[in-house]
């Protein structure tokens, strides 16, 4: 999903919802448990209350004494022999819904309420150790939510209780043996229970969901605020093109998480009108300089056939037209070179010295006619990685300035200086009556030392084309005029 | 007339050069703003052709120079920009015309002839004086309505006299205005130049119209001597 907006939404929504969804959980478990809970107490209640007298009232008859016999299950002939039958127990708290069995030890039943009729409870806790029926409490009871034999839910306690100890009788025959303990279960039905905690469950899920498309609604509305900002920025660079470079974004008034970002397009747009500038400079500059040549062409030629001229005029204009044009020639192709910035080739190791000679060599019969020497202070083992087709670019350029450039009879030295982290490569020659601003303007674009001179060819681009061929291996170049000696060194950086 | 090409590109200066020396101009030419500067403060030149883009001293800062020490010669700057700034700023100090290179040669030579009539504050491009009539546009000279072949000096100097009919030209000043750098100083080409121009426009029946001063120079003029 590429859309910050639909990211946002979906995001915060499917947090929301879950947190909602989790609260509504929670608050149904935690509401049945105290629910529940309370039914147990409430049971726990009803039996602290009638399981001592009824234990004191017909507990005695429930179990031995007396010869063991046969007793009815869940009768007790109270009041004598055909009496009416009485309802089991007294319910002492007057609650019809409460419901209970009484058994003995070993599960047979003594009595049940009346309200269960033919029905019965489940034995519940007959592992559980039993408790004096003096002292009953809460951890005496096992708890266990049952279905009665009318398919209601109920919620039913079990307690194994001891009787108290019988007083010792020896005309009956008594002995001092502890009586055996009574299984009670009591239950309370908990249909009303299930029928609230069913509406609390729809409640909750309803609020769920209109919560959630509440939340939805309003989360749309506001992230789509919220993202407006950003909207009309994307809109404003979207109008943005060359013409209007200059413009800058406002800042002011943006919120805070966008300030950095159009502070950095501002300084972007500034780095590309700055660049701009400098390729129209640089185009306008181009231009300017091939309207020279063009203007030497244009005016030769047209003086050349103003009128009848000798043949000589004629060859002699010509061969003047022809090294114009190679001079335009040289300098499209290196304007083509800068355009092209230098693109280059593979890294291999190259053999300084060796390429240095290589470079030299047909500038050779150049620097002999001009009594020009060639000294070279370059170890033959010195090796570097470098781009050789490159670094031979600017090595020609620096041969052919110095060539063309050197005072006569001089020596022009090309030596290799190890420095800390890089290597400097220096060519250097007599330059006597060199201007005082020629290592600052040397590297210009179309600047020469010697504009008169048109037959050498120079257009002004060589060493400005090889300090950019520098900087793609990683390099400098750099001028220097000292002791009426010119230097230009290219410093590469050594790993 | 005399005019002075401050070029430093070779082909371009030679060309003009070439070009206004076969319209009979005396030509100067410097590589540089300071030689250039050091001509037109030592020498009188009509017209200067300037670049702008010169080597030693740029070509605004040697009008710049030019204009303050108030040398009355006419400018014409060439360059390759053609900015209406570097136009205005051009002007403003002091140039008289501006061409943008590369230009037509036809048109440099135009405005040459242009700015040699301001110079002598003409504004017609043909002269008649007498019976002598000077078409400056292309050179062509006119005798009793005949056309009249001349020599390019020759040509110089009647143009020149003829720009400043009515005046005494001292023999300096027309050595001046008519030749260059070029030219074997001889102390009496002037008057030679003269005598092979009478002999050419000189019409028996008619009063001269070079009138000679002596001690002075030369004088052309229509009318009784």
């Amino acid at each position: 999903m590429k859309s910050i907006r639909a990211r946002l939404i979906l995001g915060v929504l499917l947090a929301a919802t879950l947190c909602l969804a989790a609260s509504g959980v929670a608050i149904y478990v935690n509401v049945r448990n105290r629910l529940i809970l309370d039914q147990d107490s409430t049971l726990v209640a009803i039996a602290k209350s009638t399981v001592p007298s009824m234990i004191r009232e017909w507990g005695g008859r429930a179990g031995p004494p007396g010869p063991p016999g046969p007793l009815p299950p869940d009768d007790f002939p109270a009041g004598g022999r055909g009496g009416p039958r009485r309802p089991l127990v007294e319910n002492p708290l007057h609650r019809m819904d409460v419901l209970f069995q009484w058994r003995r030890h070993d599960g047979t039943s003594i009595g049940r309420s009346e309200a269960l009729g033919e029905g019965t409870l489940p034995r519940i806790g007959a592992e559980q150790a039993p408790a004096p029926v003096e002292d009953i409490d809460q951890s005496a009871f096992r708890f266990e939510s049952i279905t009665l034999a009318d398919g209601s839910p109920a919620r039913a306690a079990g307690l194994r209780c001891l009787p108290a100890p019988h007083p010792p009788d020896s005309r009956a025959g008594r002995t001092d043996e502890p009586p055996p303990p009574f299984e009670f279960t009591f239950a309370l039905e908990t249909s009303d229970l299930w029928s609230s905690l069913a509406d609390l469950r729809w409640l909750l899920i309803a609020t769920w969901l209109v919560t959630s498309l509440a939340c939805a609604g309003i989360l749309s509305l506001v992230v789509h605020t919220s993202l407006r900002p950003l909207s009309r920025l994307g809109r404003e660079i979207g109008e943005m093109d060359e013409a209007v470079l200059g413009r800058r974004f406002e800042a002011a008034g943006a919120p805070l998480e966008l300030v950095p970002v159009i502070e950095q397009l501002n300084d972007l747009l500034a780095r590309i009108g700055n660049a701009l500038e400098r390729e129209q400079a640089f185009s306008a500059d181009a231009a300017h300089e091939l309207r020279t040549p063009l203007s030497g062409l244009r005016a030769t030629l047209e003086v050349s056939l103003g009128r009848e001229r000798s043949s000589e005029e004629y060859r002699e204009a010509s061969r003047q037209c022809l090294a114009i044009t190679l001079q335009m020639q040289s300098m499209v192709e290196g304007l083509l070179e800068m355009a092209r910035g230098g693109a280059g080739g593979e890294i291999t190791e190259v053999n300084l010295a060796k390429l240095i000679e290589e470079c030299w060599e047909p500038h050779a019969p150049a620097a002999a006619r001009r009594h020009l020497r060639l000294e070279l202070s370059i170890p033959s083992v010195l090796r570097l990685e470098t781009d050789a087709r490159l670094l031979r670019r600017i090595i020609l350029n620096l041969i052919d300035n110095a060539v063309d450039y050197s005072d006569e009879d001089g020596v022009i030295e090309i030596a290799a200086l190890e420095e800390p982290g890089a290597l400097a490569i220096r060519a250097s020659n007599p330059a006597a009556s060199a201007p005082p601003d020629l290592p600052s303007r040397a590297c210009d674009a179309f600047w020469r030392a010697d504009t008169s001179r048109t037959d050498t060819g120079h257009v002004g681009l060589g060493l400005a084309l090889s300090r950019r061929i520098a900087g793609l291996l990683g390099g400098t170049l750099s001028a220097e005029l000292e002791d009426g000696r010119f230097s230009v060194s290219l410093r590469l950086r050594r790993k | 007339m005399h005019i002075l090409v401050v070029e430093d590109y070779v082909p371009l200066r030679t060309a003009v050069v070439k070009a206004l020396r076969e319209e009979s101009y005396a030509v100067d030419e410097v590589g540089d703003g300071v030689q250039g500067l050091s001509r037109i403060f030592t020498e009188d030149h009509d017209v200067v052709i300037l670049d702008l883009n010169l080597p030693g001293l740029d070509g605004l800062s040697l009008l710049e120079r030019v204009r303050r020490e108030k040398r009355s010669c006419h400018v014409l700057i060439t360059t390759a920009r053609d900015g209406v700034e570097d136009r205005v700023r051009g002007l403003d100090l002091g140039a008289d015309d501006y061409l943008v290179k590369p230009f037509a040669m036809a048109e440099l030579l135009a405005r040459v002839r242009a700015l040699v009539r301001r110079a002598y504050s003409r504004k017609e491009t043909e002269i008649t004086i007498g019976h002598v009539r000077v078409r400056t546009s292309d050179h062509t000279v006119f005798v009793e309505d005949e056309p009249v072949e001349l020599t390019a000096k020759e040509y110089a100097l009647l143009e020149y006299l003829m720009l400043r009919a009515g005046e005494v030209v001292t023999r300096t000043e027309i050595w001046e205005h008519i030749y260059d750098e070029r030219a074997e100083v001889m102390s009496n080409v002037v008057d030679v130049y003269v005598g092979y121009l009478r002999k050419k426009i000189e019409r028996p029946g008619r009063p001269p119209l070079i009138r000679t001063r002596r001690g002075e120079g030369y004088l052309l003029a229509e009318g009784e001597a």
